[in-house]
């Protein structure tokens, strides 16, 4: 790998002004290599800048709004318990208005990337047998003075091959994160539920957590990621997750983005899979004013299969961008994907799904869809499907569309008597529901059909009367 | 209760309905006869206020009332209800859920408490025993993969958990074979209790014989061009409608 130490960037660049301040209050105890990483990564970063129009893959995406506004990373400590303006009240850490009720799970709680769970926390878990015993959970800054070689060679590859600009600023200045690695043949019963709450700061702020998740063979997790605003206007969460599943793995992955309506959010899910490995994905995106989502999946051994499921809600003026890429690269691969999105007000959503089925991936299946509602005359979507096939001997299919209500369905339901904007909502909320219904936890399906508004949950306690 | 007076329509321009006078009693059955394209249809939607149709004359009334000016959902409120010739399926919609959120607009309306769950439940089980049909019909999505006698039959359900005042019945007799047309037309002779009023539009006699009706008129070319008894059904189906185009012509 062609790793280049001579930093483009400015001895004065605010940018490296930024990583000093940042590192003058990380721990002492992190090590030289991840210093010069950070500051590797620093300088691909200035070798590219932020993405523009020009580049194919933000063509729809503009990030200005981020790139010209003073970058201010949120330090560690400021947290609930800390002091000044920045933090939420403790009260609320404690009254968790974000949990899903009925949910078991073990919950990390971060504010502004930085965990504030403590190792009692964690203990506790361990305890009630939550977390098995060889199955390590933990903070990231927790793990860094002594890294175990598998999340050393990751962070060093996403400093020095970063696949954007984001991931690059993500490798550069991320301390804090989650890691769990879970040895083989290990099954974890519960979810583990990873809280990023933004808070205000003493004005706006980029947090930028990063969680390594490594199943070992045959080995299973549940692994939902919450993004939440609280209060907290502008600020900037710049997230990077990585997945790495071993062969016979089964990985399902929850991401629910809420965050304030006037911050902006860039996420990366990356992941990798060995043979016969299974991974889930489901991406809500609810919030923000700017949400931009990339997942990168390779299936890398034999039988690996993936199934990507989406969800993004538009309105006001929110911009919500989700692209996606799969890369078949041996025989009997399989991936699914269907994402569906609900479009108000003067919102605009961006659908881009790349497969790639290269040339050893025969046997293959890739299927796509994206289905997109269009609430007013003003929300927009640009979908595009790219299906790349280098094989011969495989299954692909697609299919996008953008369509309105029903006016026939609007009919049928106002002419029994349902108010129309009800009407509207019954129908939006069906549309809506199909995403929902493939969830398989419960609780957390009742828990966002309930913060969508949706008709689901009434609709299935009447079903379990019946 | 409902009064059409010189109803006259058009859809994209082209007159359908030329001067429709009709005169629908409390507890009346009213059969509306016709070939294809006579604007049976169009009769029945207009009442129920689908979109799409300009009223170009004429007016209708439901207990004094302009029907015309009101919604959809305002004419259900009042009490009218179209069971529709082709039932809309409509997807990820669960049955039970719609008709509870209908029941209860209507409800609401009238001022009348909200039915819970348990109540509702309690209601539509019956009402689903007057039309032979299962209850895991509730747990369903609307329409959706319903056989054509099951949507037929889930409208006359809608009917009889609804209890409307005024009920069109738009062709509810098509595509039904001889045992489900029974099942529907005893569905609607057990909701006939001498004050709900029908409008049954049908093409065919045959429903007739098991909903009797009071009064039969005979729409061709956008006009009633004959009306009578039950009778008239019947010379209807031993002579066709050539006989009754000749007549008024």
């Amino acid at each position: 790998m062609n790793v280049q130490l001579i930093s483009p960037l400015e001895p004065s660049d605010p940018f490296l002004a930024e990583l000093a301040r940042l590192e003058s209050r990380l721990p002492a105890t992190e090590p030289p290599w991840l210093r010069a990483v950070r500051r590797r990564a620093l300088a691909r970063f200035g070798e590219r800048g932020f993405p523009g129009r020009r580049d194919e893959d933000w063509k729809y995406t503009d990030v200005s709004t981020i790139a010209e506004r003073p970058l201010r990373v949120a330090l560690p400590g400021v947290g609930p318990l800390g002091t000044g303006a920045a933090g939420i009240e403790a009260g609320r850490i404690e009254a968790g208005e974000w949990r899903y009720a009925g949910l078991e799970c073990v919950e990390l709680v971060f504010v502004n990337g930085h965990c504030v769970s403590t190792s009692a926390d964690i203990n506790y878990f361990y305890d009630r047998g939550a977390l098995p015993e060889r199955t390590t959970l933990a903070p990231l800054a927790a793990m860094l003075s002594n890294a175990p070689p598998m999340l050393r060679s990751s962070i060093q590859r996403m400093a020095d091959a970063p696949p954007d600009a984001f991931a690059a600023l993500n490798a550069a200045f991320t301390a804090d994160g989650a890691y769990l690695a879970v040895p083989d043949g290990v099954a974890l019963d519960v979810p583990v539920h990873l809280v990023f709450l933004s808070a205000p700061g003493d004005g706006p702020v980029a947090s930028f957590p990063r969680i390594y998740i490594h199943l070992g063979k045959e080995a299973r997790a549940s692994v939902i990621e919450s993004y939440i605003g609280m209060d907290a206007q502008e600020n900037l969460t710049c997230a990077v997750t990585e997945i790495i599943a071993a062969a016979g793995a089964r990985c399902d992955h929850y991401r629910v983005q809420r965050e304030h309506p006037r911050s902006y959010h860039v996420g990366r899910l990356s992941v990798s899979q060995a043979r016969d490995s299974e991974v889930t994905s489901f991406s809500i995106a609810c919030g923000a004013r700017l949400s931009r989502q990339d997942i990168a999946v390779r299936l890398e051994g034999e039988g690996a299969s993936v199934a990507l499921h989406g969800l993004y809600v538009g309105e006001g003026r929110r911009h919500v961008d989700h692209h996606t890429r799969i890369d078949h690269l041996l025989p009997h691969t399989n991936s699914e994907e269907h994402y569906k999105g609900v479009l108000d007000g003067r919102s605009r959503g961006v659908f881009n799904g790349t497969v790639v089925v290269h040339p050893d991936a025969q046997k293959s299946e890739a299927h796509q869809s994206n289905h997109n509602l269009l609430l007013s005359g003003e929300a927009e979507i640009d979908t595009k499907p790219e299906l790349q096939i280098h094989a011969d001997d495989v299954i692909c299919s697609h299919g996008a569309s953008v369509g309105r209500l029903d006016p026939d369905a609007l009919f049928y339901l106002c002419s029994r008597g349902i108010e129309a904007p009800v009407a509207r909502a019954i129908l939006t909320q069906a549309f809506i529901d199909e995403v929902l219904a493939r969830l398989p936890i419960a609780a957390l399906r009742l828990g966002l059909a309930r913060d969508l508004g949706s008709a689901e949950t009434s609709a299935e306690l009447l079903s379990a009367l019946i | 209760m409902l009064a059409v007076h010189d109803l006259e329509v058009r859809i994209a321009g082209k007159p359908i309905l030329k001067g429709i006078d009709l005169e629908v009693g409390s507890g009346e059955v009213h059969a509306i006869m016709g070939p294809n394209a006579s604007g049976k249809s169009t009769l029945a939607h207009v009442l129920a206020g689908r979109e799409g149709y300009e009223v170009t004359a004429g007016g209708v009334t439901f207990d004094g009332e302009d029907l015309l000016a009101l919604s959809p959902e305002e004419r259900a409120h009042r009490g009218v209800f179209l069971a529709f010739q082709y039932p809309v399926a409509i997807p990820g919609v669960n049955n039970a859920y719609f008709l509870k959120a209908a029941l209860n607009a209507g409800r609401k309306y009238r001022g009348l408490a909200e039915l819970d769950a348990i109540e509702f439940l309690n209601l539509v089980k019956e009402k689903l025993k007057l039309v032979h049909l299962d209850e895991a019909l509730l747990k369903r999505a609307v329409n959706e993969g319903f056989s054509g006698g099951e949507k037929k039959r889930n409208e006359v359900f809608q009917m009889a958990v609804l209890e409307p005042r005024l009920a069109i019945l738009d062709e509810t007799d098509s595509g039904l074979d001889i045992d489900a047309l029974k099942l529907v037309a005893e569905g609607v002779n057990r909701l006939r209790d001498g004050q709900r009023s029908f409008v049954v539009v049908t093409h065919y006699q045959r429903l007739l014989s098991y909903v009797v009706p009071d009064r039969v008129h005979v729409l061709s070319g956008g006009r009633i061009v004959r009306s009578g008894g039950r009778e008239l059904a019947l010379d209807l189906d031993a002579h066709g409608y050539d006989w009754v185009k000749v007549a008024a012509a």
